[in-house]
């Protein structure tokens, strides 16, 4: 029983972890999807 | 039945750019989403062809089969809108659609996508006609006043054809029977009848 | 006589053009002013009143910065009553009709239609995927995912399901064979255990959520609507996403402490031909710490998760190195891959919980039954409990105490 509920609580723990670290690393300004630009363009794609 | 259809004659088109310009412009739409953009084809050579391209309105639309949460649905005149508040941002859609249409703000860490976002044929979205809500979230409303799609009333050379598929489809074929040449509808075959009664 | 004062008056008129051309040349120039009509004839446009000149510098406004100026002055009431569409019903059969009529058109386009072709150019935006301006792939990606994979699953699921509910009544469950001791001994340690559950916990979580975001549409809509079931769903997305790292943490800690105990060893096979001995009642076959079928459950978790890690990593940074044909069967390799990995961990779960007495506890409490493990894994207790295997890591099990059987 108690490793059982350890490595629950070490998944949900991990996992909530993810989770702020998702919000965290995410810039604040909105990345346009496709071209992982930021605002103003600094690294266009050569064609 | 009325319904609606983009045709590009890409024999007129001469890659002006006023299409996707003015839809851009119109619709105020998010930094970094092309509704509409321009294909050239054969760029440089003497068969250059530039075709416009935004969102086909498809019969059958593969968009609306794979979307998880069906928040892409159709109206009776065959345009395909979607609602942002139920879209989840997932990207299926643009994995289904042969023409590239749906597109997302968002590149965040995780993937999340952000809300998608697409061409509407100028015909807004679920919230309430020409309501200040409905141009916030998917842009000017037309085909409720009864006009047709900007791209296509702007269009230099009438190059972008916009509105009911019958009376399009007959503006083209008269063009080309009279200069003699055409190089067809783009894009219709997958859209229009690529259906094969999927699920 | 004459011709000189002609001369003189001939002079007398050029000095007076000359002094003309001198006050022109010297003086300011002149302006050209509207006249609203031809010049020197008559007048032609009515001059502008007040009213029209405002009119037209609002819709000179029409050209600013939509961000700025909201939509045109000109979007106003709509020529569509509001709220009712424009035929009766496009739901259901009516729906269907519908759609019947617009192919039924095929015909009368066919003199313009072209053939449905991959096509790819050059669109002067920075990202190459916007240079591909059809790609019929599309709609194949929605045959396989709507058919394949989501009747796959279905499928795999239940007939997982099918064939171990089968197996249970048919053969009932595994039994150890021979009577208990009274003793137990040490299967798995602390930390086997605790790593097992967080994966299987981690494993079921991102399981659960990965057949929301499958079946959704299907299953959940209908009970839910749409804005709750899209709650649901979205939640499920960053559910998914945030149990990635227990997961994987948990995997590759398994491949540390068991990979090399799940190597093939020659015990595998003659298991293998007798299915384990769970057919049987009869003496199982013998087995070191892993018999076969948990190799292959093994394997295939380390497989499994390898895959899952890769597509699910490209499908989170789609462009990074790919494009959207090879993303189509990125995400048809998550999908099905899932589904087989689901249908196998049933296996798993089934066989170590009701399908075999006494095999719960090597991962609940970690001590089994002696009986149990002579029985199932004869190699493994003879080495565990032999003179050489004192004191060594708890993975080959500890002597057997006196202590009675849980």
């Amino acid at each position: 029983m108690t490793t059982f509920l350890t490595g629950l609580a070490l998944a949900l723990a991990l996992a909530v972890a993810s989770g702020f670290a998702e919000q965290l690393l995410d810039e604040s300004t909105p990345t346009a999807f496709y071209t992982q630009y930021t605002y103003p363009p600094s690294d266009p794609v050569a064609d | 039945m009325t319904r609606m259809k983009f045709l590009l004659d890409s024999d007129r088109c001469i890659e002006c750019n006023a299409c996707t310009t003015i839809c851009k412009n119109e619709h105020d739409v998010p930094w970094g989403i092309n509704r509409r953009r321009l294909v050239t084809l054969n760029d440089g050579t003497a068969d250059e062809q530039s075709i416009s391209m935004a969102c086909m309105h498809c019969t059958d639309a593969p968009c609306m089969a794979v979307c998880p949460v069906d928040a892409i649905y159709q109206t009776d005149l065959g345009i395909v809108l979607h609602s942002k508040d139920v879209c989840i941002g997932c990207g299926y859609c643009y994995y289904a659609c042969p023409f590239g249409a749906p597109q997302y703000p968002q590149a965040t860490t995780w993937g999340s996508r952000g809300k998608m976002d697409k061409c509407t044929f100028c015909a807004g979205g679920p919230e309430e006609n020409n309501s200040e809500a409905e141009y916030e979230k998917y842009g000017r409303n037309r085909i409720a006043e009864g006009k047709l799609p900007i791209c296509a009333e702007v269009c230099s050379t009438r190059a972008l054809l916009a509105g009911d598929g019958e009376v399009v489809r007959d503006i083209y074929e008269e063009r080309v029977a009279r200069r003699g040449y055409g190089s067809g509808a783009w894009g219709w075959e997958t859209a229009y009848y690529g259906s094969e009664a999927e699920e | 006589m004459i011709v000189r004062v002609l001369g003189g008056l001939v002079a007398l008129a050029f000095a007076e053009l000359l002094v003309l051309t001198a006050i022109e040349t010297f003086s300011p120039p002149t302006m050209v002013v509207p006249t609203n009509g031809v010049i020197a004839g008559p007048a032609d446009d009515i001059p502008a009143d007040q009213a029209a000149l405002d009119a037209l510098a609002a819709r000179t406004s029409l050209q600013d910065y939509r961000g700025d100026t909201g939509p045109s002055p000109d979007a106003g009431t709509g020529v569509l009553a509001e709220g009712t569409p424009l035929s009766p019903g496009t739901t259901g059969e009516s729906g269907a009709a519908l759609v019947n009529s617009w192919l039924a058109n095929e015909n009368a386009d066919a003199g313009i239609l072209r053939e449905a072709q991959h096509l790819e150019g050059h669109a002067s935006l920075p990202a190459a995927q916007y240079g591909v301006l059809e790609q019929p792939e599309g709609r194949d990606f929605r045959r396989t995912h709507n058919g394949l994979i989501k009747d796959g699953g279905g499928w795999l699921i239940f007939g997982a399901g099918f064939l171990l509910a089968a197996f249970l009544l048919l053969r009932g469950r595994v039994p150890i064979g021979r009577s208990s001791e009274g003793t137990t001994i040490e299967r798995f340690d602390g930390i086997e255990r605790t790593n097992h559950w967080m994966t299987a916990v981690s494993f079921l979580a991102l399981a659960l959520t990965g057949l929301v975001l499958l079946y959704n549409k299907n299953l959940l809509v209908s009970w839910l609507g749409a804005e709750a079931a899209s709650s649901l769903t979205s939640a499920c997305l960053f559910i998914h996403l945030a149990f990635i790292a227990p997961f994987l943490i948990g995997v590759g800690l398994m491949a540390v402490l068991w990979l090399g105990q799940n190597l093939p060893d020659r015990y595998d096979w003659p298991w293998l031909k007798r299915f384990g001995g769970m057919l049987g009642d009869g003496e199982h076959p013998p087995a070191a710490r892993f018999n076969a079928g948990q190799k292959i459950i093994f394997w295939g978790v380390m497989l499994g998760a390898l895959v899952e890690a890769a597509s699910g990593f490209t499908l989170i940074y789609p462009f990074f190195w790919t494009d959207v044909n090879i993303l189509q069967w990125v995400l048809i390799g998550h999908a099905g891959v899932g589904l087989l990995f689901i249908a196998m961990i049933m296996g798993h779960i089934y066989i170590g919980t009701v399908g075999m007495v006494g095999a719960i506890h090597a991962m609940w409490s970690g001590r089994v039954d002696t009986a149990w493990a002579k029985a199932h894994h004869s190699v493994w207790y003879a080495r565990a409990t032999s003179p050489e295997a004192a004191g060594e890591h708890p993975g080959s099990g500890h002597r057997p105490d006196p202590a009675p059987a849980e």
